[in-house]
């Protein structure tokens, strides 16, 4: 996988892709995370506390998947929760890789591309 | 077959054309660059297999010939460069080499996809080049902006092509609309206008910088815009602008498709996410007998440890004027060195069920954390929680959330991405330029965060502006791409049909259950957060001129009982001095007290729209038996008190807290009164909630 920017990697035909979520600050408020792979929901393979998701690369090459990711603050949550939200493939450019979703922030919605642009091994 | 012959011919001729150009006086770039053009403007759709394999050997020889050419005017204007190096004629060159560059990598990527076609190349090659290319990407450099609005933008002469897949031919769709912009083509004299820079990266000179104004969005992609925006200034991060591109360039596409589409859309509410209001109330404060506290009774809740409070030690304080109390939990002791992760809070077991406190005399106004010193030390207190759950943790919360509201929540997000999975299999474009606005809008958005009326602008201008410019790149690159006749984004009368008929429906049926989960979701998270609830508390006095005494308490609350509406809350202790004063009458045990309270609550007309906070009243009734007044003429074993408790929401997260009490005595006078207190509370927390849901509107 090769990082383009936080939102945008660059992956090959057959790689398995890891996104591994950690809630911060939470306390006793339940962290939430809805995730869609394309368009079909992508199970968290993790716990409620260390969501995971997880992925294979099945679209040709050029084409792209979608992962589209709803973060939840209920109310109660401190103000500084955050979600810290790991992306990993295989042999990894310009990583780590990932972004954060805070309470602080309006936008709650994450559509990640990844584009099958990586030759294949 | 006559058709075929004659654009056999056609093609000939221009090829031809492009091959004598050299020898006329018109700049050959010019020429070919023109030829080009109409050769990727011819429909083949209809051509035999061998026209096509000429056709497209003749745009590859155009596409090498035009490249020697444009090699030579970068090495040209290169050259010239040097010479007006310092001139007020140096921005002229340089703007003009980087978009010769920019023409150059647009054409390398176009030849490339011909190459794999006439099977010169194979997929792996490309791939390699591809990678490299997207590599360059990573970190495009972005000069500084200029801002002259009648400039012609880099992509004047880059038209947008892509492989189409089975055969990696350029389409008619795919090709027929050149990407020729400048902004007097597409600006209306009276639309704002957006400043746009003529440097950009490579790759970006496939897409138009937005420079019209979006005219009437619908109310979901303003929606996501602004918050994106608001995102973008505040954390000063050109990222956060496309955050969220695949579903703004779905909806811009259902815009822009029919006029049914269009009404469908704009009849659509925006999306609020579930669970999150302003918050109501919070229990914080001095224990009820501290000099500056209103109400009689002791709430069962303890202070959870709030976020900022890690950040800054794991404490939390609140400061009523009279005593200063710092507030903590063992759980947030623990997070200070494990970190407050949410499987942590897990791990840290029966921890998160303790809370401590320390309340303090005030007497430095100007410093009060001089005031948490032992001299001023009135009291401190340890509780335990022992039944009862009120947070979104417990187990029946989490069943209820996954049956009830994550469908909903789901279905939503799949309705969000059959869309996209339709618009990316149904148009040969939209794969294409949905990456180039996740790689380049953030160039876009960094470059116009650096021109001077952007630095100059206050933070709601500065979000206008880059909502503006986020708009207005939908506008132009999807909207426009697919209302032009030939557009690369043109949608077939089935496309539309399905967005009309099918995905709109849906997108529209999955935001309604969304609106009866948020009711759901509201009452389950109400009837959540009035449950019982018992703690154990233990306190301990200290008393500057007397024995410091210990006062354990059980501390009950319930909500949804037989006196609903009203909340009851009930608590009954026994206190003990440390060391009894014999020569003041005092025992071990000190007293025994029981109190009840009714506490109900009424809308308030004096906060703001999204401030939910509501006035909060509650009778009191307390009993005391103080042991060492027995037998003292002047003072009553047995007290009892009445009161009225009000809190008062304000805006801005002020509140008014008063109380009115009657007692026959108090614990050192046999005299029955009537005391008033009232003071000012100011729930930062909420005011940041407030805060922050007005910059959302």
């Amino acid at each position: 996988m090769r990082k383009i920017n936080e939102i945008d990697y660059e992956v090959r035909s057959g790689e398995e892709i890891k996104i591994e979520v950690t809630p911060r600050n939470f306390l006793n408020n339940l962290p939430s995370v809805q995730t869609v792979l394309d368009k079909n929901k992508l199970p968290n393979s993790g716990t409620v506390d260390t969501p995971k998701f997880e992925f294979k690369v099945t679209k040709p090459f050029n084409d792209t998947h979608n992962v589209i990711m709803e973060f939840r603050f209920f109310d109660g949550t401190p103000s500084n929760a955050c979600y810290d939200v790991a992306i990993s493939g295989e042999n990894d450019e310009g990583c780590p890789c990932g972004l954060q979703v805070c309470k602080a922030d309006q936008t709650r919605e994450v559509a990640i591309g990844f584009d099958v642009l990586l030759p294949e091994n | 077959m006559k058709k075929s012959l004659s654009l056999y011919l056609a093609v000939s001729l221009i090829l031809l054309n492009s091959l004598v150009c050299v020898a006329q006086t018109e700049n050959p770039c010019d020429s070919l660059r023109r030829d080009i053009q109409r050769v990727e403007q011819m429909d083949i759709t209809k051509l035999s297999p061998s026209l096509r394999e000429i056709y497209k050997e003749s745009l590859l020889k155009l596409y090498r010939q035009f490249a020697n050419c444009l090699d030579g005017e970068i090495a040209a204007s290169s050259e010239m460069q040097v010479k007006v190096k310092g001139t007020a004629a140096a921005h002229a060159v340089e703007t003009r080499i980087v978009s010769l560059r920019a023409e150059k990598a647009d054409l390398e990527k176009k030849t490339l996809i011909l190459e794999i076609a006439l099977n010169m190349k194979d997929a792996t090659q490309a791939q390699d080049v591809s990678a490299e290319r997207s590599a360059k990407i990573e970190t495009p450099k972005v000069e500084p902006a200029a801002t002259s609005p009648s400039s012609v933008v880099s992509a004047a002469v880059s038209p947008v092509i892509v492989n189409n897949g089975s055969n990696g031919m350029p389409s008619n769709n795919d090709t027929a609309q050149p990407a020729a912009t400048t902004v007097a083509d597409t600006a209306p004299s009276s639309a704002p206008t957006v400043p746009v820079s003529t440097q950009l990266p490579a790759q970006c000179s496939d897409l138009i910088p937005g420079t019209t104004a979006y005219g009437d969005p619908p109310k979901l992609l303003i929606d996501i815009v602004n918050r994106q925006a608001a995102d973008v200034v505040q954390s000063n991060d050109s990222l956060r602008a496309v955050r969220d591109v695949p579903q703004m360039a779905a909806y811009t596409i259902f815009d822009a498709a029919s006029a049914k589409s269009s009404q469908l859309l704009h009849s659509l509410e925006p999306y609020q996410y579930l669970g999150e209001t302003a918050r109501t109330d919070k229990q914080l404060g001095g224990p009820p007998k501290s000099d500056g506290a209103v109400s009689g009774i002791e709430k069962p809740g303890f202070a959870q440890l709030l976020g900022l409070a890690i950040e800054h030690g794991g404490i939390t304080k609140e400061n009523d004027g009279t005593n200063l109390t710092l507030s903590t939990s063992l759980y947030s002791l623990y997070a200070m060195g494990e970190g407050d992760t949410a499987e942590n809070y897990q791990k840290a077991g029966f921890l998160n069920r303790i809370g401590l406190a320390a309340t303090f005399a005030v007497d430095n106004k100007t410093n009060e954390l001089a005031n948490a010193r032992r001299n001023n030390l009135s009291e401190w207190s340890a509780k335990v929680r022992l039944f009862g759950d009120r947070s979104t943790r417990s187990a029946k919360f989490q069943t209820f959330f996954k049956d009830k509201i994550e469908p909903a929540v789901i279905s939503r997000l799949e309705t969000l991405g059959v869309s996209i999975e339709s618009l990316q299999g149904g148009l040969k474009s939209y794969v294409e330029i949905q990456r180039l606005s996740r790689r380049c809008l953030p160039v876009f958005v960094a470059d116009r965060m650096k021109q001077d009326d952007y630095l100059k602008a206050t933070d709601a201008d500065k979000q206008a502006i880059i909502a503006t410019l986020i708009l207005s790149h939908l506008r132009a690159n999807y909207f426009d791409r697919v209302q032009r006749e030939n557009g690369e984004l043109k949608l077939s009368p089935e496309q539309i049909a399905q967005i009309e008929n099918d995905l709109l429906p849906r997108l529209r049926s999955a935001l309604a259950n969304l609106v009866k989960a948020d009711a759901d979701l509201k009452k389950e998270l109400d009837d959540l957060s009035k449950g019982p609830l018992a703690t154990f508390a233990y306190r301990n006095f200290r008393i500057p001129n007397g024995s410091d005494y210990s006062e354990t308490k059980f501390l009950f609350e319930q909500d949804k009982g037989l006196f609903r509406p009203l909340k009851l809350v009930g608590n009954v202790g026994l206190s003990f001095y440390n060391k009894p004063d014999p020569l003041l009458n005092q025992k071990r045990l000190r007293d025994i007290s029981g109190a009840l309270s009714f506490e109900g609550s009424s809308k308030s007309p004096f906060t703001e729209a999204e401030n939910q906070s509501r006035i909060t009243y509650a009778f009191v009734g307390s009993y005391q038996r103080l042991f060492e007044n027995r037998r003292l003429a002047d003072r009553k074993p047995d007290i009892a008190a009445f009161q009225f408790v009000m809190e008062i929401p304000f805006i801005r997260g002020l509140s008014l807290p008063l109380s009115a009490t009657y007692a026959n005595a108090t614990e050192e006078e046999r005299k029955n009164h009537v005391r008033f207190n009232f003071g000012m509370r100011l729930d930062t927390d909420k005011l940041f909630e407030l805060l922050k849901a007005a910059s959302n509107r």
